[in-house]
């Protein structure tokens, strides 16, 4: 258990006070250390913050709630439960409906956040109070599920000799004959104008084509408004053609004209061949 | 690879609150750990549960569409301000729409001890009041530390905004009168307002005057320094014990309906200083400021107004009884005809707009005549004649059939519900206006088709029919749950002249677009969409938007037509219109789906969406059998035939319930069923398909039509693939000739037919005919393509093919080396191919044998790697091969 080291600073001293007081005011019960408690919150500011102000933005009353669990308190540990039963049903269940394994994950985590995980402590002692610990727990339910079915997953079935076998959008044998006779191409062009993007880019256009996250959930990770994700994926995707038209033009020495014909017939499975490169 | 991110790093990730060091670092690693990159994917798409489960201490974080908070959906936001944010939110269990309230949190995110349970005690109470002037609260509940209610939602305006214009004073004080009698009612139980202004004044489409936000307002938490009150709110119309810091109670409301009265007579608040603390002295001092037009206010009243403004509660009147009959004494009396006179012109302008419904309130006969200059016999030749289609021509029978269908069933319908109302007294007046009003949409609707076909004549005549069958269904006009359940239009006759007026552009942009004459009906379709958003309708601004996505759906405009038509969607879901929003949200998954390639999505979340909008709407054979095709369409395109096929089966049996017999509709599925068998290797029924496909669309669009020439070619196709190139040649040909009639000689899908005919001659043998074609071809692809399109390769090929066997090795070699230039290394059927016919002729015209043996070879070689070795092709080499210098 990491020691009390003494605040000196009185706005500090006067946070951690002001915490304590309304955290054991919601858990009056509870059995935990004042010390080992207040120097669990001294671990949650996150660095380089103004540590009194940070602690009363902290959720103090779960931090003591995760303090009494690690202490081993009959009753932190009962209160743990119900949430855990609140929330890792509907996160484990994402990754796969099934009761058995919404038990399995539920059964795994209780005993890696009590007892230990891998590095044989209590993975409670992770939890800082920066957000809720329903979510972090929410958040280690979504981890222990996927470490449950790693190994399992195979999202991601298709490869480019199955892009190049793409069904018949009509019957116009011709228009579907570029389609199949430039595919490897487009694909392989379209890899590398992928390859060319900052990781950054490459995982918001993922995160969008392959994950389905809405511009919204990704604007708020990036602490920007939709409109602006809308427009940057816009942009991108404008530019990534534009990359992809010139590599193929420049292997497939075709005019510029051609080259606006065989982008235009292939830029129907844009979508669909953005999907699959990413994956 | 680097360690993965621990849960406190991705969960300040996705809140965006991760440094910029440390979130390029997670960027980095996130490219390589398909875990890590998942659970950033599931924390960011937060669910519902979250909320619901919601322990003391979860996030306040603004609730989204979809998200459950007791039993209540959330459908949007409606506003944001000082106390809270307020959603729109539908209540299933007594199926009707809501507003919800979820009040801000204090400050430091955490309750005061007490002040949850005082603001739920309050929430509590006025849930318990009735009365006319006050927003009905149905429900008051606790979550986590918020608290959220659940009340009448009031389509309308606020005073405040009433107030933007210049109103006559009766009418201003008529209102004013209201809302101070539902001020009083709330006293009488005890409660008190705190924060009455204005924007608190709701007034509804329905005329009635509701006050809102009742007790909510309160201190923010703080130190509270000295001279420096933080207060929430519009402290303008605060009293000045509640400056001071003391407990509000009725005659402070009494102030603030004063301040609130005095503005909106005058243009000005008595009190004027633009900081607080000079505003808190002004009150205190009883400053009333001359800036205003305190003149416009008649002296008797300004003395009543100075009354219960006075800075001492107890100067004030007793209670807003006595306020307000002051108010109402009889003075006013002259101020109140004008207002009774407004009334009865807003009367007589809804009888205009309803319809003149009890001008023949005898019989019910007559609806016919109703449809005259619309659809009658004089029409029809106007139209024929615009059309210049040929009387005893199959496609003029095909269009007539369809809009006398059309206006047959308009006219049953028609009489249908004057019956229902009239004689067997079955449905209300309401419901007959309802039912009327949705005939005359559609009366519009034809209407405005018939005018285009006047007005374009002959460049429309192919797409007529089509269009014809494309009308709304007049069904929606008997759906009388539907029709009730859609939200009322306003009231205010301006509004509903603005909403008629857009209605009158919607149906001609439904004429352009049915028409497929989609270059005059996108901007059309812009500017409607622009008008019907100023318009306070829901269902007309998701009609709007649902023509926007359609056309965008036609171009291919994948991202604008997903925009469309998921507004359309929440659009018709706010205004009720369930039939609508089932059709956009089935359209979006044939966007999402095939237009953007996302099969996998569009089989997941957006084909459930479609699903619930669908049952939502209820069992309709339409719907669901379109429901059924994108279903198969998503299959189809993760090559799943075999799966899509049943879903293509059941969406053909629907359509024949749902659709006339020769609806083009049912043409469309019997092609789809046929591609997929032709899939799946059912030639022969897949033949079965098209010709019925085929037979639809000859009677319905006439012999030369484009849709005809598909099918047409489609029988051809699978003729060929069974080899009897006889039968591939004639239905061929008759593709040609449609096309040729149809789009011009010069088109391009006319050069795939002539491509296809020239295939078929060969194979029969008739290699100098089948070269020609080739040749024709050919040009038709260079003169719209350039010399270089990689189009060219499937003529230059066949025309290389064709001249060795006609003894022309020069001729064929030219071609040749021109299609595998345009062939680049590829390796496939046509490079082997264009590569074998190259030997050969180089071989013809005793060229270099080692270059065509080594061609030979490695066409060769192509088949040896093929899954099922081509043996025809390998046998023909290898004799080829034998012989140094055969042919």
């Amino acid at each position: 258990m990491p020691q009390l080291r003494p605040a000196t600073d009185p706005a500090l001293e006067a946070a951690l006070c002001a915490a304590s007081a309304r955290a054991r005011l919601a858990f009056p019960l509870l059995q935990a250390d004042e010390a080992s408690f207040r120097a669990w919150l001294l671990r949650g500011p996150q660095a380089g913050a103004d540590k009194a102000a940070a602690v009363g933005l902290l959720h103090v009353e779960d931090v003591l709630l995760a303090c009494a669990c690690a202490a081993g308190d009959r009753r932190a540990h009962e209160e743990l439960d119900l949430r855990l039963r609140a929330v890792v049903p509907s996160a484990a269940a994402r990754m796969r409906a099934s009761n058995a394994f919404v038990e399995e994950v539920q059964q795994r985590l209780r005993q890696k956040l009590l007892i230990g995980g891998p590095d044989g402590s209590p993975k409670i002692l992770a939890y800082l109070g920066r957000g809720s610990l329903s979510s972090w727990l929410r958040a280690a339910a979504l981890r222990e599920a996927l470490n449950l079915l790693d190994g399992e997953r195979n999202d991601s079935p298709l490869d480019s000799a199955q892009l190049a076998r793409l069904p018949s959008g009509g019957d116009d044998p011709e228009l579907e004959l570029v389609r199949r006779r430039y595919a490897p191409e487009f694909k392989s062009a379209l890899d590398d104008a992928l390859r060319g993007l900052p990781a950054r880019e490459r995982n918001l256009l993922r995160l969008y084509f392959v994950q389905g996250l809405t511009v919204e959930e990704i604007g708020r990770m990036e602490g920007t408004h939709k409109s602006t994700i809308s427009r940057w994926l816009a942009k991108t995707r404008g530019s990534v053609l534009a990359d992809v038209k010139r590599r193929l033009g420049a292997q497939l020495k075709l005019s510029s004209a051609e080259l606006d014909s065989l982008i235009g017939a292939l830029r129907s499975q844009l979508h669909l061949s953005l999907h699959r490169a990413l994956e | 690879m680097s360690a993965c991110a621990s849960e406190t790093e991705l969960l300040d990730f996705v809140a965006g609150s991760l440094g910029c060091a440390e979130s390029d670092a997670l960027h980095a690693h996130l490219a390589c750990c398909p875990a890590c990159e998942r659970m950033v994917a599931e924390l960011a798409r937060e669910t519902p549960a979250d909320t619901a489960s919601a322990a003391p201490g979860a996030e306040a974080r603004p609730l989204r569409r979809g998200d459950q908070l007791g039993r209540y959906l959330v459908l949007d936001e409606l506003g944001a301000g000082g106390m809270g944010v307020v959603y729109a939110a539908f209540d299933p269990q007594l199926d009707r729409k809501v507003a919800l309230k979820l009040l801000k949190p204090d400050a430091s995110g955490h309750a005061q001890e007490g002040q949850r349970e005082r603001l739920l005690g309050e929430a509590q109470a006025l849930a318990r009041l009735s009365h006319a002037n006050v927003v009905t609260v149905y429900e008051a509940q606790a979550l986590g530390e918020r608290v959220w209610l659940a009340m009448e939602l009031v389509e309308g305006t606020t005073l405040a905004r009433w107030l933007a214009e210049k109103r006559p004073r009766a009418q201003v004080l008529d209102i004013f009168v209201k809302a101070g009698e539902g001020l009083f009612a709330a006293h009488e139980a005890g409660l008190v307002h705190r924060d009455f202004k204005p924007e608190n004044v709701l007034i509804g489409d329905d005329g009635r005057v509701r006050v809102t936000d009742f007790g909510l307002a309160r201190k923010e938490q703080g130190p509270a320094q000295a001279g420096e009150a933080r207060l929430l709110g519009t402290p303008a119309y605060m009293a000045p014990e509640q400056w001071a810091g003391l407990p509000a109670d009725a005659r402070s409301d009494q102030f603030s309906f004063c301040v609130s009265l005095w503005e909106a007579l005058s243009g000005a608040r008595p009190f004027h200083a633009d900081k607080l603390e000079l505003l808190a002295g002004e009150i205190e001092r009883e400053h009333i400021s001359a800036k205003g037009h305190a003149e416009l206010i008649p002296s008797r009243l300004r003395r009543v107004l100075l009354r219960g403004l006075h800075k001492d509660g107890a100067a004030r009147y007793p209670s807003m009884r006595e306020l307000l009959a002051e108010l109402q004494r009889d003075p006013l009396a002259p101020f109140r005809k004008p207002l009774a006179a407004a009334a009865a012109l807003v009367l007589v302008a809804l009888g205009i707009v309803l319809g003149a419904k009890h001008r023949d309130p005898l019989i019910c006969s007559g609806a016919e005549q109703k449809l005259a200059g619309i659809w009658d016999a004089q029409r029809k030749e106007v139209v024929r004649a615009s059309l210049k289609l040929p009387v005893a021509g199959e496609a003029w029978r095909g269009l007539e059939r369809a809009l006398d269908g059309y206006a047959q069933s308009w006219a049953r319908m028609h009489l249908e519900a004057c019956l229902a109302t009239r004689v067997r007294k079955e449905q209300s007046e309401q419901l007959l206006d309802l039912r009327v009003a949705c005939l005359e949409r559609r009366a519009r609707d034809l209407g405005s088709l018939t005018a285009l076909f006047v007005r374009r004549g002959q460049e429309v005549a192919p797409e007529a029919a089509k269009a014809a069958y494309a009308l709304p269904p007049l069904r929606e006009c008997a759906e009388t749950d539907a029709l009730a359940a859609q939200v009322k239009q306003p009231s205010d006759p301006a509004e509903r002249r603005r909403i008629a007026a857009v209605e009158a552009e919607l149906s001609e942009v439904r004429a352009l677009v049915s028409a497929g004459n989609d270059a005059a009906a996108a901007p059309r379709a812009e500017a409607t969409v622009a008008l019907a958003r100023e318009v306070p309708y829901a269902p007309i601004r998701a009609e709007a938007l649902y023509q926007l996505g359609l056309l965008a759906m036609r171009n291919g405009d994948a991202q604008k037509a997903e925009h469309a038509l998921l507004e359309a969607a929440w659009e018709a879901e706010a205004g009720r219109h369930d039939r609508l929003a089932a059709h956009a949200r089935i359209d979006l998954v044939y966007v999402v789906g095939e237009l953007e390639g996302r099969a996998a999505d569009a089989a997941g979340n957006w084909l459930r969406e479609a699903g619930a909008a669908l049952q939502r709407f209820g069992a309709d054979a339409d719907l669901e059998s379109s429901l059924e095709t994108v279903h198969a369409g998503v299959l189809t395109a993760q090559d799943k035939c075999e799966q899509a096929l049943p879903h293509l089966r059941l969406a053909l049996a629907l359509a024949d319930r749902a659709y006339e017999a020769d609806d083009p509709r049912r043409g469309m599925l019997l092609n789809n069923i046929g591609n997929t068998l032709r899939c799946v290797g059912d030639l022969d029924g897949a033949l079965d398909r098209h010709r019925a496909a085929l037979a639809l669309r000859e009677r319905v669009f006439g012999p030369d039509h484009p849709e005809v020439a598909s099918s047409l070619n489609a029988i051809g196709n699978m003729y060929f693939f069974k080899s009897d190139f006889a039968a591939a040649l004639d239905y061929h040909q008759r593709a040609l000739r449609a096309r040729e009639r149809s789009l011009g000689e010069g088109a391009m899908m006319v050069a795939t037919a002539v491509l296809n005919v020239g295939v078929d001659l060969i194979s029969l043998g008739r290699n100098a005919e089948g070269r020609a074609h080739a040749r024709r071809a050919l040009d038709i692809y260079e003169s719209a393509l350039g010399k270089n399109s990689p189009r060219l390769v499937s003529p230059l090929s066949i025309l290389g093919h064709v001249e060795v066997d006609l003894g022309a090795p020069q001729e064929a070699r030219r071609y040749l080396e021109r299609a595998l230039q345009l062939l680049g290394d590829r390796d496939d059927d046509k490079a082997a191919m264009a590569r074998f016919n190259l030997a050969r002729a180089l071989r013809g015209e005793h060229g270099d044998e080692q270059r065509a043996r080594d061609l030979a070879i490695s066409a060769r070689e192509y088949y040896t790697r093929r899954p099922q070795a081509r043996k025809t092709e390998l046998e023909t080499i290898d004799e080829w091969l034998k012989g140094p210098r055969a042919m």
